[in-house]
């Protein structure tokens, strides 16, 4: 019987302790009761290979002394959609950015790449991995300490079905924001028209003394493209609000003609200069190196804004695109609106 | 092929686990109407058809006395110490109300299978 001693024990290590004699009492039982029978059956002591027979059959002893555990889950099923939906807030919040930050310095700051390349790549790479499980690690064990302290059961429990949020209207752009874009869209147009004529209004007391570098001057119409599109889709929408395939692909087409822009413009630094050909005195020289300063990053920061614009506009386009075909595909489950 | 055979009885014995979960409580309850010590229970259950398996039965009985459904002593039989478990009044009265329960979902499962 030393292999079912040695069986018990091991079941025994990973119980609760204060219920372990218990446990191991009524277990050894069990199997000292079912060795017997299987011995008068026999008519003869079992051998090694038929004890580890019925051994097995009882299961591994981490499994059994498992079964007698209460908290089988870190975080329960009423805990779980919450935790989960978090998780994702945080990784679409924080490593989607990073990701887009750490592309973008990569390709467009040279001074951000140390000489050696996989060097830079492993910091980068080993401090995300160190963000990610300091963040998740948070997530999990707030959710954990939730989950014991049981406080989000009466939260759930008190709840009232009237502030539930609205029903969203399905599969529709709503006409009233898309007349707020249009309006805000038309406002940004004319004060972007009006530029040439009132400067002040981007330089206030300076313009005197700095001016723009003349190279961006053929990207003024340009520039003029993606609120365009932006300004389209929403007269589009106002009357077909329906086709919000529309919407998801103007905003992704109004993404990539910015990102082309700004990508572009990124190159023509400095972006302002003295506005005479005279030397600047040094106070005027330092605020002109700040606000160069400013400037790059401003539109480093406009390029990372895009390329996460772009991102969510690109899932929402792909996501549009295939409810639309499986739509077509259903025949009546898409109203003929959606493509007319 | 085999794949999708396999998930199939993976799936299967899911729901069937979760089938008999339910069904093991009313039986363990009812069994114990009179007094049993584990291997007993478990010998009498396999007998009229229903196996449990010690690693099932024994926390479960456990949970059970926890919640007050069952008593249980230990006492020495065959010169061996055995845990004697039985119905407590709180479990002769939960008992009877599983019992009804299962009589509505039985007669309502057996009037969906006739419309079926």
């Amino acid at each position: 019987m030393e292999l079912l001693d040695r069986y018990l024990q091991a079941v025994r290590f990973w119980l609760p302790r204060k219920q372990q004699d218990d446990i191991i009492a009524e277990l050894g039982d069990d199997l000292r009761s079912q060795i017997e029978e299987r011995e008068s059956a026999l008519g003869r002591p079992l051998n090694e290979d038929e004890l580890v027979s019925v051994l097995k059959q009882a299961g591994h002893p981490l499994w059994v002394a498992g079964r007698y555990q209460k908290q089988q889950a870190l975080i329960g099923p009423v805990l779980f959609p919450l935790y989960s939906f978090v998780l994702k807030i945080v990784a679409f919040g924080y490593l989607v950015p990073w990701l887009v930050v750490w592309i973008v310095l990569t390709v467009f700051v040279p001074s951000h790449r140390a000489d050696n390349p996989f060097l830079t790549l492993a910091g980068g790479w080993g401090s995300l991995w160190t963000n990610i499980i300091v963040i998740f690690g948070s997530v999990t064990l707030a959710f954990a300490i939730l989950e014991r302290v049981q406080s989000a059961m009466s939260a759930l429990q008190q709840w009232d079905p009237r502030k539930l949020p609205r029903l969203r209207p399905k599969d529709q752009v709503s006409r009233v924001e898309s007349v707020f874009g249009l309006i805000f869209s038309i406002v940004y147009i004319a004060w972007w028209l009006s530029l040439p004529h009132y400067g002040a209004l981007i330089f206030g007391p300076i313009a005197g003394f700095f001016s723009l570098n003349p190279a961006l001057h053929a990207w003024y119409f340009p520039l003029l493209a993606p609120p365009s599109i932006v300004a389209v889709q929403q007269c589009v929408n106002i009357l077909r609000p329906q086709w919000t395939w529309f919407r998801a692909a103007a905003m992704l087409l109004s993404d990539a003609v910015a990102l082309f822009i700004f990508v572009f413009l990124a190159k023509f630094h400095p972006y302002l200069i003295p506005a005479w050909a005279g030397n600047l005195d040094a106070q005027h020289t330092q605020a002109l190196v700040k606000l160069n300063q400013v400037f790059s990053w401003s539109v480093l920061c406009v390029i990372i804004g895009i390329c996460i614009a772009a991102i969510a506009h690109a899932y929402q386009t792909i996501r549009e695109l295939r409810r639309m075909s499986k739509g077509s595909r259903n025949g009546a489950a898409m109203p003929a609106s959606q493509t007319l | 092929m085999k794949n999708s055979t396999k998930l199939d009885l993976d799936l299967f014995e899911n729901l069937k686990l979760e089938l008999r979960r339910g069904c093991l409580i009313v039986a363990v309850l009812a069994q114990l109407r009179q007094e049993h010590y584990g291997y007993t229970l478990r010998k009498a259950l396999d007998d009229l058809g229903l196996a449990i398996d010690e690693g099932t039965l024994y926390p479960l009985l456990r949970r059970l006395e926890t919640q007050g459904l069952l008593a249980s002593e230990w006492r020495e039989e065959n010169k061996r110490n055995k845990r004697f478990y039985r119905l407590s009044p709180q479990g002769e009265l939960i008992l009877q109300k599983l019992l009804e329960e299962w009589q509505i979902i039985n007669s309502s499962l057996e009037r969906i299978l006739q419309e079926a």
